[in-house]
């Protein structure tokens, strides 16, 4: 496992970026904070991160987008999904996509932490399986 | 070979077969109700005179056939007497044409959703008295049946709505939430600038939500109608906040463009709204994904009115089914998801309003409702004391 774990938060709710930034670098993390997907989709293209947490519900791009274009890049990201709508239908589409855990909106920060807590964990765990796909 | 407890139970229970099928029934009694010879009221009275006539000018000639000499002192009383019951059929045929032709304009109106009752036209009562009364009851009745259908319609609207809107809430909640646990876990690290900023934004958003839960307050709330003069740009960005979510669900784009310095118009705010949204959100489930929507407000061509267009580049209506899309109960949408009430409710309420809806289509470009709502002069400062409540009008 690297030592810091790259995560790209991309939410157009300017507040969501400027809250979670610094509460998951607090605990080591090294965070990009996006507001604009279509420039997160450029970011994904350029870098390969370990974790993604994205929105669903944006102007444009949508978290589902973002979610296949982290997916093309890298099996190994893993990509957790934010929503406001609680729509069954779209957390299953996020889950069939290879999301890893979907949130749904309202949530505390210390909920994000152990979701990308236990991704981390499933990344450890890949990691020491020597890099193969993704459990779905 | 369809079971025929089978058909029955799928005609009761789908309202767009029951619907085609009560119009195939009016469409087969009118055909034979036209399908027949004329023998107008008005032919009868015309050639019942010429008969009458006929038979005098035979009298006359078979008189004169005969030698006997016709002096004008007596053929006079006789001409005098077939003129005068010449005038009174006329007058009376007129009198009897227009009562008539009154009441199949009366028709018209109803089937637009006027349901004004009808007044007296002269001083005097007659046998179409009676039928006025009757009608007058009628219409009473189909109001009352109307406003009940236009409630279910805007609680299905208001079920719709808050879908989005619930998305719409739960991202300045989670704002609140993310801001309310970060002041409490990193007070101490804070400076006195961080947290004002943060008590600066957990005012903004709680006021972000009370907006929103207001304007759908608006939309949803129950009472009596009131007549208040309106802003017309205002109202249809109020509207498009409220279906703002469903846009971003269906990847739809909505664009607004309002004239601006537009007259006043009167009426009720949320039927107002009613109208809108159920134009907005016919306009996204036709355009689909990527759809576009354009919402215009103007000042319309015909002087006194102004206009609201919603546009959407989805398919284009058949002409076949136009002139029934402002039926009540006809829908195109599949049994469950729509009620095929929309745009009925919205035609009662605007010709209530004394406005007009219309529809063009254009194959490939696209679909245009518009709405052309009568302005006022009345200034909303004056509204306070012109506010009434008009049940009649709502």
């Amino acid at each position: 496992m690297k030592d810091t774990l790259k995560v790209l938060l991309v939410d157009d709710e300017k507040m969501v970026g400027d809250r979670l930034k610094p509460a998951l670098t607090k605990v080591g993390y090294s965070v990009e904070a996006l507001m604009d997907p279509q420039k997160a989709l450029r970011r994904i293209d350029e870098n390969e991160f370990d974790i993604i947490v994205t929105d669903i519900m944006m102007e444009d791009v949508d978290g589902i987008q973002i979610l296949e274009a982290a997916m093309k890049k890298s099996h190994r990201t893993r990509v957790i999904v934010i929503t406001g709508y609680a729509n069954v239908n779209l957390a299953r589409e996020a889950m069939d996509k290879g999301a890893f855990d979907v949130i749904e909106k309202p949530f505390r920060p210390g909920d994000l932490r152990n979701v990308i807590a236990n991704a981390a964990k499933a990344l450890d765990i890949q990691g020491e399986m020597g890099h193969q796909s993704p459990p779905n | 070979m369809p079971n025929p407890l089978e058909t029955e139970i799928i005609s009761a229970l789908s309202p767009q077969i029951r619907s085609a099928q009560k119009k195939r029934v009016t469409e087969a009694a009118n055909e034979k109700l036209e399908d027949r010879p004329c023998l107008s009221f008005r032919w009868c009275v015309f050639v019942g005179y010429g008969l009458l006539l006929l038979c005098a000018l035979s009298i006359f000639l078979a008189d004169a056939a005969i030698g006997v000499q016709m002096i004008w002192e007596d053929a006079l009383p006789w001409g005098a007497l077939l003129l005068a019951t010449g005038l009174v059929s006329f007058l009376v045929s007129k009198r009897f044409m227009k009562r008539i032709d009154r009441l199949i304009g009366m028709t018209r109106q109803i089937a637009q959703g006027d349901f004004t009752p009808i007044g007296p036209i002269s001083k005097y009562r007659d046998e179409f008295t009676a039928v006025n009364v009757a009608l007058n009851r009628m219409l009473e009745e189909l109001d009352t049946w109307h406003t009940g259908m236009e409630e279910s319609h805007r609680l299905a609207a208001i079920g719709t709505l808050t879908a989005g809107v619930s998305h719409e809430i739960n991202n300045p909640l989670n704002n609140i939430m993310l801001t309310a646990h970060c002041l409490e876990e990193e007070y101490p690290d804070l400076s006195n600038e961080e947290r004002r900023e943060m008590i600066a934004d957990l005012l903004q958003e709680t006021d972000r939500v009370q907006k929103i839960v207001r304007n759908l307050q608006d939309f949803a709330r129950e009472g009596e109608c009131s007549l208040d003069t309106l802003e017309l740009g205002k109202l249809v960005e109020e509207t498009a906040l409220l279906v703002m979510n469903q846009a971003k669900a269906s990847g739809a784009k909505i664009n607004i463009k309002i004239q601006p310095h537009l007259p006043y118009i009167r009426g009720d705010q949320r039927q107002w709204k009613q109208v809108f949204v159920n134009l907005v959100l016919n306009a996204l489930d036709a355009s689909g994904k990527e759809g576009k929507i354009d919402i215009h407000v103007e000042k319309d061509a015909s002087p006194g009115f102004v206009a609201v267009h919603v546009e959407n580049n989805g398919p284009v209506i058949p002409q076949h089914i136009l002139p029934y899309i402002f039926n009540p109960f006809f829908t195109t949408t599949p049994p469950g998801k729509g009620t095929g009430l929309g745009l009925s409710v919205s035609q009662g309420i605007v010709t209530r309003h004394g406005g007009r809806i219309d529809v063009t289509t254009r194959d490939g470009r696209y679909t245009r409702f518009t709405v052309r709502i009568p302005s006022t002069d009345i200034a909303p400062e004056q509204c306070k004391s012109h506010s009434e409540t008009d049940p009649k009008n709502c």
